[in-house]
């Protein structure tokens, strides 16, 4: 409890006070999420007393489960007698598959009058859905890139990141020449292998591309995908790859922290096993974003945000409202990023409010949020096609020849829930 | 006319509406939503009849689910039922170090399959895990294998499982050996059998009620394995230790697809019928032939 008032104590006073006071009693709104554990937990629980203490009368009833459970539990909570006024959610396929079950509220109109102008403007466009609504108040960015030993880059003789895929393939060939396989990659969770698949088309087909592809308007088995599964299966085939299907991203992470391998592609919250590692950002270990593969694409991130959604059902949906534009504020999402690895999705919190020890990495990684910010693939599309990219996927990285069975698959999967 | 007995069906009758309620609903109420499509939970559901059905048939998920269930069962039904009884018979008698191992050997009934799950998943872990590292020191790491990974993932998650399923299975049969008359032991001795006739002759055939509950118990068990596989592994890689029930947990609560989820449901109660309700009756039966 006391950290928790500190945090949100320091971020009161770093900040100022910019939320939009209310006339009258907002009343209790319910909030049920994800963020279970304590490290989770509290960060959410100070934007919270922040809203709290900015708008009059409100009190928020707050329950959760871990995340596992809260897959199952939240289409339970949202077609029951007791509908939470407001809900964590990721936008992109969760969020569209929520509007199609009519059970989440569009914000656009907030957005544009209010919400909005809490973020860069990019994220407008990140925060649409394929239906052109906008349902989910992002509260953090997560940024997916790079993160490299450097003692196993130095002592291949690699003196700086690569920045063009050619770089990349030479950095590669280096480091298999010291006698390194120079990429940790795992499977455990099923979505790890989408960060290489998004990254691939991202950089050689563009966001317009990725992004019609997420919503079932282009196919999996285009020229312009099979020519990235291509590239893939060339990266997998001169191995450069090590690969534990069944390892998540903590072992790969350990992999790299001790020399096992020299990089993974992995989003910030990795660097945590870094820094129990005993090793220091930037002198240990380093971060750089995927490499440009077509120079006249235009660079975007890939990565995850996560956010809060209104039912529309519960019993207090203006007070729903009104807590979702107090969340997208700068205070609230200051408090939020206190002391954390995670960034915050409000243009506004200075870098000064992350831990001090990442301060360097974490304003590198926020430059990411300046280009076209993509929700990952696990979260960008709908389930029943995650489900696929989940268990074909590790297909593919055990036999790359087989790529064609693994995008038909998807094909197959996206024209059953898209329409063909 | 012969009359009508009533009175047993009157104390049958508290047993029979409870279970009626809680396992007879949700079943027909599973049965009518296997044909019908819905997508989530009070969602408009429109009739189909048996198109779920048939669309599973042509499932490729749904049949590696099918037979990674099969030999999930197959696994448990012969290999829990003779581990436990070859432990039980070892572990009965009263000295010291037998009441360790007992205490031991139970220890894992205590714990909920997730948390069986979490300790298997850190005995398996590449590299780091309890067994890699326990070859690496012994100077076998030659053995090291991805025992998670697509060759050795369901057997490795069938012994996680078993685990605790061995652990209940001692309890019941060396309860059963308890029940078995020292005078009717004493009396084979006398008549010069050996300890392998005595085990084969005396305790196996005596041990009958109680491998009735430890092999039914081992077929329904192998039947519920969700929990442990979406801890340990979620079906994967690549569909390798899926198995029906967590088919349909997917189905229904990541695909929201209610009606499929169902239709896999019932597949599961139809199976356990098949295999479980046959064996039970024979078992009765033989039972009952005894007692006469």
């Amino acid at each position: 409890m006391l950290k928790r008032l500190l945090m949100v104590g320091t971020a009161l006073t770093a900040v100022g006070s910019s939320v939009p006071a209310g006339a009258q009693d907002i009343g209790e709104v319910t909030v049920f999420h994800r963020w279970a554990d304590e490290g989770s937990r509290l960060p959410i629980e100070a934007m919270f007393a922040v809203c709290e203490e900015n708008l009059p009368g409100l009190e928020i009833t707050s329950s959760y489960v871990s995340s596992d459970q809260y897959e199952v539990q939240l289409p339970v909570q949202l077609s029951s007698d007791n509908v939470p006024d407001v809900y964590g959610l990721w936008p992109g396929g969760r969020a569209v598959f929520q509007a199609q079950s009519g059970n989440i509220l569009d914000i656009s109109e907030e957005w544009h009058d209010t919400i909005g102008a809490n973020f860069a403007p990019g994220m407008t466009d990140s925060v649409t859905e394929t239906d052109g609504n906008i349902y989910v108040v992002p509260f953090n960015t997560i940024p997916n890139g790079f993160l490299y030993n450097k003692k196993v880059f130095s002592d291949a003789g690699v003196e700086a990141p690569p920045e063009t895929w050619e770089e990349f393939e030479a950095v590669l060939a280096k480091l298999k020449e010291s006698g390194v396989t120079p990429i940790a990659l795992g499977a455990r969770n099923g979505w790890e292998p989408m960060f290489w698949f998004d990254y691939l088309i991202l950089r050689e087909h563009g966001s317009d591309f990725r992004e019609r592809l997420m919503a079932g308007d282009e196919s999996y088995t285009s020229p312009e995908v099979v020519s990235t599964m291509e590239r893939w299966k060339g990266l997998l085939e001169d191995e450069n790859f090590h690969l534990e299907l069944s390892g998540s991203w903590a072992e790969m992470t350990g992999a790299v922290a001790t020399g096992v391998t020299a990089m993974e592609l992995m989003g910030p919250w990795a660097m945590r096993a870094f820094l129990q590692a005993g090793m220091e950002p930037n002198v240990d270990f380093g971060f750089f974003q995927f490499p440009t593969i077509n120079p006249d694409v235009a660079l975007a991130t890939e990565g995850a945000f996560e956010g809060w959604a209104a039912s529309g059902k519960g019993s207090n949906t203006e007070g729903a409202v009104r807590l979702l534009e107090c969340l997208a504020s700068k205070e609230a999402q200051a408090a939020y990023a206190q002391g954390g690895t995670n960034l915050a999705a409000n243009a506004d919190v200075p870098v000064d409010v992350y831990t001090e020890d990442l301060r360097p990495i974490l304003a590198q990684m926020s430059e990411l949020n300046e280009y076209p910010f993509h929700q990952n693939m696990e979260l960008a599309t709908l389930p029943p096609v995650i489900e696929v990219a989940d268990r074909e996927f590790p297909r593919f990285l055990t036999y790359p020849a087989e790529y064609m069975a693994v995008l038909e698959a998807l094909q197959a999967r996206a024209e059953t829930v898209f329409g063909e | 006319m012969a009359r009508i007995n009533f009175a047993p069906w009157l104390f049958l009758a508290p047993a029979l509406l409870i279970c009626g309620f809680f396992g007879g609903v949700p079943i027909v109420q599973s049965l009518i939503l296997s044909l019908h499509d819905q997508t989530g939970i009070g969602a408009p559901a429109t009739f189909v009849g048996l198109q779920n059905y048939l669309d599973l048939m042509q499932d490729r998920y749904f049949q590696d689910a099918f037979r990674n269930t099969l030999i999930w069962m197959a696994a448990f039904v012969v290999g829990v039922p003779s581990l436990a009884t070859l432990l039980a018979v070892l572990l009965n008698s009263n000295s010291w170090f037998e009441s360790l191992c007992k205490t031991v050997l139970f220890l894992p009934i205590a714990l909920s399959f997730s948390v069986i799950g979490i300790i298997w998943q850190w005995i398996y872990q590449p590299r780091i895990g309890l067994l890699d590292q326990a070859l690496t020191t012994l100077g076998m790491g030659g053995l090291v294998q991805a025992w998670l990974g697509p060759d050795l993932g369901l057997a490795s998650v069938i012994i996680a499982a078993a685990w605790t399923q061995t652990s209940f299975s001692i309890v019941i049969v060396l309860a059963g050996l308890s029940g078995i008359s020292r005078e009717l032991v004493e009396a084979a001795r006398v008549d010069g059998a050996n300890g392998w006739t005595m085990f084969w002759r005396i305790t196996l055939p005596l041990l009958r009620p109680a491998m009735m509950i430890v092999v039914s118990s081992a077929l329904i068990a192998a039947l519920q394995s969700t929990e442990i596989v979406l801890t340990m592994t979620k079906g994967g890689p690549f569909g390798t230790t899926d198995v029906l029930g967590y088919r349909m947990y997917i189905e229904t609560f990541w695909n929201y697809r209610f009606g499929y989820g169902a239709a896999v449901g019932v597949i599961i109660t139809l199976i356990t019928a098949t295999f479980v309700l046959p064996y039970l009756r024979r078992m009765i039966s033989l039972q009952e032939r005894d007692l006469r």
